[in-house]
């Protein structure tokens, strides 16, 4: 079992910006958790205090009962910091090699370890390059790789999929439901990308000013904070649209209720609805 | 408890941006001394000559104490720390990790040097048990004063912990009795001498090789484990690993 608490968390730097207000929740084991909110809203700064990078003004963390200032509680997380630069002199393979070791792991399995995260996020060809040497996008690959050394039970990922290419933003999504269903890991996703993860997305959090605004499922967030469309479909059949192609609906006897989010989405329903009509 | 492994891969992170850079590596750790003990010998009377050699041989260890501060300063301000911070590291893993990276930095280039003073005939070795002590207090508490300058000045900027701990270094070395011997102080900085911890590693690398700086070898007994038991504890204790952040 996976347990974070947060409890009246206020962080206010020496600045003087507060950059969260009070804001308490408890996660246990929630497969994937959304942390969505503008610009400046508190997200990175309520992952930095969860996995321990810094400490809050007032209020508290615990990890399985566990400050975040423990190594033991840090032990179970594995994470992608929004920016942070790497030690850009080592090759992509030594630099995971030795953050495995780092993560706790023997010499045999940080080898083993490090092998399949280059595969999982095809830095195959770029294993043996100096980072420096690396794109931007791919230096964030191997920022992101680093995170899953060691299986960590709780995964923090902050803007994971800003700066990679459409293929590999597909590919995050694979490994992070594989990850999910083969570790029981938990995911934190700080991301402005909503619509690539809600349909996977056990619950949201959401951030307005430094505050805890929402605290649930992708569905009543949608039906909170409004969608485009909301498209009933009467069914003469009742078996029909049994796997339907939005994951946000609501079926009620022989309706159901889509939330469309945008246009395209709305595209998509239609035509499916389209296909199951003349079939 | 310390996982050894854990240690040897922080150590060898920070070694290895200066060990892959060999011309960078070579100019800081044998160039440099060198270039400041030629000039010194021949301005310098000929008595101050094996102060001046010892002197060299200290040069190569105060790179601990730049080396240990100035890797937490960049590593602050290119935030590579929050990749570690998020590890489970403790404070005494990643100080050891900072030691050791120093240690392979730092004591091959210094037996390189020594080997070329004692070729040269400016150096004699009469006791290698405490030449060897001298070398190691000095790696030891160099880092671990480093270590403690940069966390003590985390809340400047970049520039001013680079000034502070460049100034600190310059006085560590040229202005404590390590080139020349106390007796060339004045009265009252030479009590002040006695507070500061290079004069006594230059004490005994100094006893080592024949080199009398005046200091009694029995003070620097004293003093010399009270400041690494001080230095240690306030490491441990007082400070937190996020403090880099």
């Amino acid at each position: 079992m996976v347990e974070i608490r947060c409890e009246d968390l206020w962080k206010i730097y020496a600045s003087g910006t507060v950059a969260l207000r009070g804001v308490s929740f408890t996660l246990v084991d929630e497969p994937l958790v959304i942390l969505a909110g503008p610009n400046g809203s508190g997200k990175t700064t309520l992952v930095r205090i969860i996995d321990g990078e810094i400490s809050p003004s007032r209020g508290f963390v615990s990890i399985n009962g566990l400050s975040p200032d423990d190594a033991r509680a840090r032990g179970l997380f594995g994470v992608m910091p929004q920016e942070a630069m790497l030690h850009e002199y080592l090759s992509v393979r030594e630099y995971l090699y030795y953050l495995a070791l780092i993560r706790g792991l023997n010499r045999y399995e940080a080898k083993r370890e490090v092998s399949r995260v280059i595969d999982d996020f095809m830095l195959q060809d770029y294993a043996s390059t100096r980072i420096e040497h690396l794109s931007g996008g791919l230096k964030r690959r191997v920022l992101l790789a680093q995170a899953f050394l060691g299986s960590p039970e709780i995964l923090l990922l902050d803007e994971p999929t800003v700066g990679l290419d459409p293929e590999m933003r597909v590919k995050l999504w694979d490994v992070v439901m594989r990850y999910a269903r083969e570790h029981s890991s938990m995911f934190i996703l700080v991301t402005h990308y909503i619509d690539e993860v809600r349909d996977i997305a056990s619950r949201v959090l959401l951030l307005y000013r430094g505050q805890l605004v929402f605290n649930g499922e992708p569905r009543e967030l949608l039906s909170k904070i409004g969608y485009k469309y909301r498209v009933q479909v009467r069914l003469r059949e009742p078996k029909a649209l049994e796997t339907p192609p939005l994951r946000l609906h609501h079926r009620s006897g022989d309706v159901v209720e889509f939330y469309v989010i945008d246009d395209g989405e709305l595209v998509k329903l239609l035509n499916y609805l389209a296909c199951v009509r003349d079939s | 408890m310390v996982n050894v492994y854990r240690v040897y891969a922080i150590s060898m992170i920070y070694a290895l941006w200066v060990l892959r850079n060999k011309l960078f590596y070579l100019y800081l750790t044998i160039l440099l001394p060198f270039t400041i003990l030629v000039p010194l010998l021949i301005i310098a009377p000929a008595r101050l000559e094996p102060f001046i050699a010892v002197g060299t041989v200290f040069l190569t260890l105060i790179y601990c104490f730049s080396t240990a501060s100035q890797d937490l300063a960049v590593d602050r301000l290119l935030k590579r720390v929050a990749i570690l911070l998020t590890k489970p590291v403790t404070p005494l893993e990643y100080f050891l990790g900072i030691l050791l990276s120093n240690a392979m930095q730092t004591l091959p280039a210094t037996a390189v040097v020594i080997a070329v003073l004692w070729v040269t005939g400016l150096i004699r070795i009469v006791n290698t048990a405490l030449l060897l002590l001298g070398l190691v207090t000095g790696w030891y508490v160099l880092t671990i004063m480093g270590y403690i300058t940069t966390l003590t000045l985390l809340s400047r900027d970049y520039h001013t912990i680079i000034i502070v701990s460049n100034s600190i270094a310059f006085i560590l070395t040229f202005v404590a009795p390590v080139y020349y011997p106390l007796e060339l102080l004045p009265e009252q900085p030479r009590i002040l001498a006695y507070l500061v911890p290079t004069t006594h590693i230059a004490n005994i690398i100094g006893k080592a090789c024949n080199v009398e700086y005046g200091v009694p070898l029995i003070i620097t007994c004293i003093y010399l484990p009270t400041l690494v038991s001080l230095l240690t504890a306030i490491t441990l204790k007082s400070l937190k690993l996020k403090d880099i952040y």
